[in-house]
């Protein structure tokens, strides 16, 4: 039912105001929370000198989180979205992280599609997802990448979320994310693929969920789209990762002009071995 | 709908069994000693299905049986087998998410049963619709006893209302009279002292009137609301006087009924009790008196029961504050509503109408005669010597009244030529036992007439059977009973798999008890044939009567205390075969035995001996898998702890062997007897003989997650932990996850590109420590 603010009482306004303060305040607090669960600055510099992140959560809280833990030589990355934004999007992403924490603290080896693997089964038990018509499909979509600093590979593995990797000659390779969900889906679970490539110093990678392309602006309303996407990304590629990030973050805003954010955004770039 | 797992309460030795699973391929074979109480397990399930049980299967305790049977619906849920609009909303919903069903019949005192649909939720929604009825009438009760108490309270404020009115009355009616009365005197007094006194009178009076005058009207006020309430209580207390009255009528009647069931025992005991045909006639006569009253009794308890629950009903209506004509309307509709819904044994009777046929094998009253006249066949004359048998037979050939109506003789008899081949052909795929050196026999019939020698039946057709071998002709009666017994055997059993189209579930108690070994195998192949056609369980202790290959089939039965006969019979399904008693197991144990006589289970070399048959059939089939060009014969034992003894019986037999171990720390302890009893701490003799695959802690562990739920779970769920560690906790049969393992790969010809990278490696893994 939709109530007319201005047709409230004032003392009803004022329960009212009251309430949304306090819904304001408690999200808020829960903002805090989910920051601290994500990696700071100070670690996302240590494992990657050169790198940006833009982060634009739709709501006070995010349905997005980036995720990075290190293990010997091995350096995985992950950037997520979590169905649907707000509160259950951020539900869901604490616990993607638990799980991404627990998961790769157990692997002895770190494969990025045997980690999608196992990811996908915690949360396939912690929803009770049986693959049943009648159950909701909540899950992550997701790009995740390990690389290893000795062997300079990078793998990757990905659900709905490609990986883009410009090299320092300028060609620009996408990595295929595999079209599943983390997460039951309408088929059995099949196993994720694992890409893997050399990385040379100078390639730029991009991890991202889909907020950046699917927002609708510009003069005719119309989503961005991958296509433009991408070709920004290699037209950025040459700057600095500040400027490539505040250039995109431009790009956004000019695009939505007066229209409202559609999802979070979630961008993380990093140049390999500088 | 398919016979999936039984549950049997009190009946003869089986307190209770609990859920047992039968095996998934439609072969369940029962074993255990005699007097274990197999027999009972078959004569359960056919009283289950038959509804009747003899005075024999009641136990001394007087419990009552009950015995549940589970159903798979195969690719249907439960709503599918009802009509919808006779089901309530909240029970729909229950019906379709339940893709098995659950038959309970349960036996009253009197050996009657009633049948009703027992899965959990459905049971739990029946509990709880009576349970809101039960509070509803007793809330009803309670209201309409303080309402008596009002009533009453109330009655009695009106008879003193009335009482008190006519007072009034009386006062009123004095107080006027006297009013009169001092204005008489006051007319006729002429002297003015008189007058005087007169008129104080009047006055007096008239003051007195008014005062009686209005006391009276407070008095007419007063009954007439008490009038009032009490009327307005008269309708609602006439409803709930009904309402008392059917509850009267309801207790009466039970008692009446109680009453008259207790003579029909006392009359049945007197008629068995009777000394002398005369006294047995009379209390025979009077029994069946009785019993023939016992009908129209039920039927007026079931009319005073309705009853009840309407006025009941109404009254909680009434009471509620709906108008009488309105909750009459109301009830009335709800009464309908309720007679339209199914009430759970509604469900249990409709669902058994597509349950499969459960028949009950017994041992063969009707052998294969030598012949029998055509008629008796085709008038279905059943006590006609071998007709059963006859009949079969010519079901199996597939023949009918007018196959034998072929006028022309020559093309009837060619005709019978070519169908006696073909009988005989399938015949001979099951019965491999030659008789004499290399000659098989064949079943033959032929069509005669009876001449001049019979001249009662003269120029009547019979038919005539043979069975003959390379040597000679005979008649059934000059063969063995043992060949008679396989025939009419196979015979009875493709007629039935032949003759309906409906699902059937065999029961046999001990196939083939006169039969030689071979032929008892043979009796397994005839199985192996029917099992897609039919179910099929059956008793044996006979060894030959069990697949080793298929140990999952097995049910132990066996008593609770071995020595004592009297103990309760218990079922252990394949996997607690452990628990089993070795005289239980004794036919898988000669079994094993005949097999290495054989050389078909064991090798001479490039034996494995394996904790268990989980871990023979997954390493068989990992090998067939793989492809490998050299597959060792893997033995099971029963468990890590009998390896050690298998091994000394492989060393006394002289056969080369190694011994698998799956997992790291588990096996600990039998490495550790093994090295101080068998290997006597010679490292070099246990290194060469003893295989541990540490990476795995169970075979079910060489498959990935996503594999393990594919092919062996079949079920998508999520699993964080390993695939051992997930069967263990959820509980779940590993000899069931094998079976369907198993098939799995049979019928969908898996592969081994089938299986993801990670199961491939892992196979790979454990197959190169084999061959190590």
């Amino acid at each position: 039912m939709a109530y007319n603010y201005s047709a409230m009482s004032p003392d009803f306004r004022d329960i009212f105001e009251k309430q949304k303060q306090e819904l304001t305040q408690s999200l808020q607090y829960a903002s805090y929370i989910q920051k601290a669960l994500l990696p700071n600055d100070q670690v996302l510099r240590r494992y990657f000198p050169e790198h940006f992140l833009l982060y634009m959560p739709r709501d006070i809280v995010s349905g997005d989180f980036y995720w990075v833990s290190r293990k010997q030589q091995n350096i995985c990355l992950v950037v997520a979205d979590c169905t649907g934004h707000g509160v259950p999007g951020a539900f869901l992403s604490i616990l993607g992280i638990t799980f991404l924490n627990q998961i790769v603290d157990r692997s002895a080896q770190l494969k990025a599609s045997e980690i999608l693997n196992a990811l996908r089964e915690h949360v396939m038990k912690a929803l009770h997802q049986t693959g049943s018509l009648s159950e909701q499909k909540d899950g992550i979509d997701l790009s995740l990448c390990v690389i290893d600093t000795e062997a300079h590979t990078l793998q990757y593995a990905g659900a709905f979320n490609p990986l883009y990797l410009i090299k320092n000659q300028g060609e620009f390779i996408e990595l295929p994310a595999d079209k599943m969900p983390i997460g039951v889906a309408a088929e059995q679970e099949k196993s994720f693929i694992n890409h893997q490539v050399q990385l040379h110093p100078g390639d730029q990678v991009y991890l991202f969920t889909d907020g950046f392309a699917d927002q609708f602006g510009g003069p005719d309303g119309k989503k961005f789209k991958y296509k433009p996407y991408r070709e920004l990304l290699a037209r950025l590629s040459p700057e600095t990762m500040a400027k490539q990030k505040a250039e995109l973050r431009r790009e956004h805003l000019e695009w939505r002009g007066t229209q409202a954010q559609l999802d979070d955004i979630t961008i993380f770039g990093f140049r390999y071995g500088s | 709908m398919k016979l999936t797992a039984f549950d049997i309460q009190n009946y003869r030795s089986i307190i209770h069994t609990g859920w047992r699973n039968l095996s998934h391929d439609n072969i369940t074979a029962l074993i255990g000693q005699n007097e274990s109480g197999k027999t009972s397990v078959l004569g359960a399930l056919y009283s289950f299905y038959e509804g009747s049980i003899t005075e024999d299967v009641l136990r001394s305790d007087l419990s009552l049986p009950a015995v549940s049977c589970r159903f798979e619906l195969q690719r249907k849920t439960l709503i599918d087998f009802f009509d919808s609009q006779c089901l309530d909303e909240e029970l729909k919903t229950i019906l379709s998410g339940s893709t098995h069903g659950i038959l309970t019949r349960a036996w009253n005192s009197d050996r009657s049963s009633r049948l009703y649909l027992a899965n959990e939720e459905v049971l739990t929604f029946f509990e709880r619709k009576q349970v809101e009825r039960a509070a509803i009438e007793e809330k009803t009760q309670n209201e309409i006893n303080q309402l008596f108490v009002l009533a009453e309270q109330l009655f009695r404020e009106m008879e003193q209302a009335e009482e008190l009115r006519r007072m009034a009355q009386q006062q009123l009616n004095l107080a006027g009279k006297e009013l009169l009365q001092a204005r008489r005197t006051l007319k006729r007094s002429k002297k003015p002292d008189e007058r005087i006194l007169a008129e104080k009178a009047v006055q007096n009076w008239e003051q007195e009137y008014t005062k009686a005058e209005a006391d009276f009207t407070i008095q007419v006020d007063r009954f007439d609301k008490s009038k009032q309430r009490t009327e307005e209580l008269s309708g609602r207390i006439s409803v709930c006087k009904a309402s008392n009255e059917a509850r009267q009528e309801l207790e009466e009647s039970v008692k009446v009924l109680q009453a008259h069931n207790q003579l029909i025992k006392e009359l049945d005991h007197l008629w068995q009790m009777a000394s002398n045909p005369k006294e047995q006639k009379s209390w025979y006569q009077k029994l069946q008196v009785a019993k023939s009253e016992l009908e129209a009794l039920e039927q007026h308890q079931a009319a005073c029961r309705e009853a009840d629950s309407f006025q009941k009903m109404l009254a909680w209506q009434v009471l509620d504050g709906r108008a009488y004509s309105e909750a009459v309307e109301w009830v009335t509709l709800q009464q309908e509503l309720a007679k339209k819904y199914y009430s759970v044994y509604d469900l249990g009777q409709l669902l058994m109408e597509y349950i499969p046929v459960f028949e009950f094998f017994e041992d063969f009253s009707s052998l294969l005669p030598n012949r029998i006249d055509l008629e008796d066949i085709l008038n279905e004359n059943s006590h006609t010597e071998g007709y059963k048998a006859a009949r079969n037979f010519l079901l199996v050939a597939g023949l009918n009244a007018d196959f034998f109506r072929e006028k022309n003789q020559r093309i009837l008899k060619q005709k019978i030529e070519n169908l006696n081949s073909e009988i005989t052909i399938n015949f001979q795929d099951y019965w491999s036992q030659n008789v004499g050196k290399d000659s098989k026999i064949c079943l033959n019939f032929e069509l005669e007439h009876y001449d001049y020698t019979h001249p009662e039946k003269s120029g009547k057709p019979y038919i005539e059977f043979w069975i003959k071998d390379k040597h000679e002709r005979l008649y059934p009666k000059q063969r063995s009973r043992g060949v008679r017994w396989f025939l009419s055997f196979y015979l009875e059993l493709k007629a039935t798999a032949k003759a309906s189209m409906v699902s059937r579930v065999m029961l046999i108690d001990e196939p083939g008890l006169s039969l030689h070994a071979r032929a008892q195998e043979d009796v397994l192949k005839v199985f192996e044939d029917l099992k897609d056609s039919m179910q099929l369980i059956y008793c044996t202790h006979s060894p030959h009567l069990i697949d080793t290959n298929r140990l999952y089939r097995i049910l132990a039965v066996q008593r609770a205390h071995e020595e004592d006969d009297t103990s309760e019979t218990l079922v252990l399904e394949s996997n607690a075969l452990y628990a089993a008693s070795t005289d239980t197991l004794s036919p898988i144990y000669a079994l094993m035995g005949v097999k290495v006589n054989n050389q078909d289970f064991i090798k001479a070399q490039d034996n494995i001996l394996v904790e268990d048959t989980l871990s023979y059939y997954y390493l068989n089939v990992f090998c067939k898998l793989a492809g490998s060009n050299r597959i060792p014969a893997f033995i099971p034992a029963t468990g890590l702890t009998n390896l050690p003894v298998l091994a000394n019986i492989m060393l006394g037999w002289k056969v080369d062997f190694s011994i698998l171990f799956f997992g790291e720390y588990r096996s600990d302890k039998t490495l550790k007897q093994l090295a101080e009893s068998f290997f006597f701490a010679n490292e070099e003799e246990m290194k060469r003989r003893v295989i541990q695959i540490k990476q795995f802690e169970y075979p079910e562990d060489v498959f990935s997650t996503l594999d393990f739920k594919k092919f062996v779970l079949q079920k998508r769920e999520g699993i964080t932990q390993s695939n051992s560690e997930y069967v263990l906790e959820q509980g779940l049969s590993r000899t069931i996850l094998a079976s369907q393992f198993i098939n799995f790969c049979e019928t969908r010809r898996v592969q081994l590109e089938d299986f993801d990278d990670s199961t491939r490696e892992n196979i790979r893994i454990l197959l190169t420590s084999l061959t190590k």
